[in-house]
């Protein structure tokens, strides 16, 4: 079980949120980018061996959405990695 | 390559077991090979097999960094189906069951195949209606399901107790699948591990690939082990998990997410469950193996990872579900759990593809994977062979990303 | 083992929900209502009004029912500005009073909270788990309060029966 820090709740038990899938490249603007890279952004999520941002909905909590940093080797909430941005 | 048959067991009974010849040779590692595949696997062993077997090429090195059949292959739960949804899914589970059912004659080399049917426990109508509909479809492909009763159903499973009229989700119908069975992983991996031996293949274990090579002109070159360099102009990545990791040192970006499925086994007790039971509704489903241990697995945990052990809270969601159900395995000890990683596409469907880098082929997005290791052997095999699509698997290429034509096939887990 | 605790199922209460920035709100409605907390998962008192802050931008008003009217006919919720959003949901949340010696272990059991008097302060508020179900629990006279979904009531009294026996 992990504790998820709730910017509005501060920690609490990961059962009371809801996993909202990794946060993906920013969406560009389709009319900018070629096919190939409007399908690269709607289907490939970073997949690392290591820390990966992703969303958490604090759904039976005070429904606050909220990102967090996670490694996928250990499940530890980590500090986002210095190139991050 | 030495027969297995009641003669060669007697003759070495005779002689203490000591003649038993290797079942796989350890050659030296070559610096060249025509086709190199990572991962010993179910997936990786199959492709070099049928290469071996239906296309001739022999000059095939399989590398696992590890020792072969202890990934994903080790830690699953051996249902094998094919009560898929998708006109693109369903022919090609088809086969592969049917090919498993083969196995043991085609490997000479005990699957233990128990064809023993999967039993659907539904207790929401959506549910009823999704398998309803699969059923049709399936039906097109000769793959069976059947709806029955209730009534039917608790005959069919004794131990199913719970979910009564006055249960949160009452027990409504079950469907029932005949060609679904369980076999034994170990077989596979060292049956196929062994045939292709035997055609010439070389299988090397303790062989981590660090890196995809490829030359000035993009194409393959070869791969970076942590024995040296191996040089080929075909390489196949099968290496359930961790796919991306080994593609991206090639500059290939792939749409798959690493997630954990776990499974956990109880104390052995005698015969009570003869066929695979899966509770879509309530998340789990299990088997009874030979030994008499109930065999259970969950949903899967939905953020990535890379971790092989299971997630605390999946644990006790899935026994909760299971209780619902089966009040009577409150009292079973639960021995063992363990986890897997494996890759999966967000349709859900495998891919099996050449890539953008020439000469490097992917089979991925594995999710119940098991199932499909003989036909996805051997379609691999194809591709690699003749450059073409196999029929069976054209639908599952990568091309179907770049048109944003998905298989999106609900069929793939088995809870859920 | 068997648990000494008092459950008691409250009778209904009149309930408000209020959502949007606290200027806009207490432009509107501020002098019917007690001071709006400023502490998330606080709540502040007057006249038998608790007002909770409850998630960012999000507050419920609870009063005797016997209120329920004459609020409504104060906060008007039917010609509140757009910003603002006020609803009235007195049927739909049912309030449970766990109190007595063995609360705490009870809790426990159900809700995933650190429960502890020195993290779970006496007049907090707040949304968590009881069982497994979104509710809304807080900490009240030395001992505990939450509520679910209305639908769930019945439910939560099996699970409540089950885990004190
Ligand atoms: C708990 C659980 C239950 C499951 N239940 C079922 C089920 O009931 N039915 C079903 O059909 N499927 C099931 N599956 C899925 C199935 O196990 C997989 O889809 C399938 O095994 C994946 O293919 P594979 O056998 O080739 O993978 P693996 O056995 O994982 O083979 C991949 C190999 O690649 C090697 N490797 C990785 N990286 C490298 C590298 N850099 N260099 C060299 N080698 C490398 C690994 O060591 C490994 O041996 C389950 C999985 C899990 C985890
Ligand atoms: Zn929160």
């Amino acid at each position: 079980m992990m504790l998820i820090h709730c910017p509005f709740c501060g920690k609490r038990s990961e059962s009371e949120f809801i996993y909202g899938g990794p946060v993906g490249a920013d969406r560009p603007n389709p009319d900018a980018v070629s096919d190939a890279q409007w399908v690269e952004y709607l289907t490939v999520t970073p997949n690392p061996l290591g820390p990966v941002q992703e969303k958490w909905w604090h759904a039976r909590g005070c429904g606050e959405w909220l990102t967090i940093w996670r490694d996928t080797r250990t499940h530890d909430i980590v500090e986002a990695p210095e190139n991050a941005q | 390559m030495q027969t297995y048959n009641i003669f060669s067991l007697a003759r070495n009974a005779l002689t203490g077991h000591q003649n038993w010849q290797k079942a796989w040779r350890s050659p030296p590692l070559k610096d060249q090979y025509d086709v190199v595949v990572i991962g010993a696997g179910g997936h990786g062993l199959s492709t070099a097999y049928y290469l071996a077997k239906e296309f001739g090429i022999t000059n095939v090195a399989v590398l696992d960094r590890g020792w072969l059949g202890g990934g994903n292959i080790a830690r699953n739960t051996l249902t094998i189906r094919s009560n898929y949804m998708r006109d693109e899914s369903i022919p090609f589970y088809v086969k592969s069951v049917a090919m498993y059912e083969g196995l043991t004659k085609e490997l000479n080399f005990n699957m233990m195949h128990s064809k023993r049917t999967m039993v659907d426990v539904v207790q929401t109508y959506p549910k009823m209606r999704e398998l309803r509909r699969r059923q049709l479809t399936m039906d097109i492909y000769g793959s069976t399901y059947e709806q029955i009763s209730t009534e039917e159903l608790r005959r069919r499973i004794p131990a199913l107790t719970g979910g009564g009229p006055d249960a949160r989700l009452p027990v409504i119908g079950g469907m029932v699948h005949t060609d679904a069975g369980v076999n034994r992983h170990d077989a596979v991996a060292w049956g196929y591990a062994r045939g292709a031996d035997a055609l010439g293949v070389e299988i090397h274990q303790q062989t981590a690939v660090k890196s995809i090579l490829r030359g000035t002109d993009g194409a393959i070159q070869g791969v970076e082990t942590n024995r040296g360099t191996v040089r080929a102009k075909k390489v196949v990545v099968a290496v359930s998990g961790h796919t991306t990791t080994l593609t991206e040192t090639a500059g290939l970006k792939l749409p798959l997410r690493t997630m954990n499925l776990t499974a956990f086994v109880s104390e052995p007790v005698k015969p009570l469950v003869d066929v695979i039971v899966n509770c879509p509704d309530s998340g789990f489903y299990f088997s009874q193996s030979d030994k008499g241990e109930m065999v259970i697995g969950g949903a899967p945990d939905m953020g990535q990872s890379f971790r092989r052990d299971i997630k605390q809270h999946v644990f006790e969601d899935t026994v909760t579900a299971m209780l619902s159900l089966f009040p009577a395995f409150k009292k079973l000890k639960l021995m063992r759990q363990w986890g897997g990683h494996l890759d999966i596409a967000h349709d859900a469907s495998p891919i099996m593809s050449k890539t953008d880098v020439g000469g490097l082929f992917v089979t991925a997005g594995w999710w119940g994977g098991y199932k499909a290791i003989p036909a996805g052997g051997l379609t691999l095999a194809h591709l690699v062979a003749k450059d073409q699509p196999h029929p069976l698997m054209a639908s599952f290429t990568l091309g179907r990303f770049k048109h944003l034509d998905f298989v999106l096939e609900s069929g793939t887990t088995t809870a859920r | 083992m068997s648990y000494n605790i008092h459950i008691q199922r409250q009778e209904i209460s009149a309930l408000f929900d209020l959502k949007g920035p606290s200027e806009a709100l207490q432009e509107w409605a501020g002098k019917h209502l007690p001071v709006f907390p400023s502490h998330p998962n606080s709540k502040t008192i007057k006249d038998e009004m608790e007002l909770s802050f409850i998630g960012r931008n999000h507050w419920i008003l609870r009063a005797p029912l016997s209120q329920e009217q004459s609020l409504a006919g104060r906060l008007m919720p039917e010609s509140c500005p757009s910003d603002i959003s006020i609803v009235r949901i007195s049927d739909t949340l049912t309030f449970f009073g766990i109190s007595g010696p063995d609360a705490p272990e009870v809790m426990a059991i159900a809700c995933p909270l650190d429960l502890h008097a020195s993290v779970f302060l006496e007049g907090m508020i707040t949304y968590s788990e009881v069982f497994g179900i979104k509710a809304l629990v807080s900490h009240y006279d030395g001992g505990f309060e939450f509520a679910v979904e209305q639908s769930f009531g019945d439910m939560i009294v099996d699970y409540l029966n089950r885990a004190i026996t």
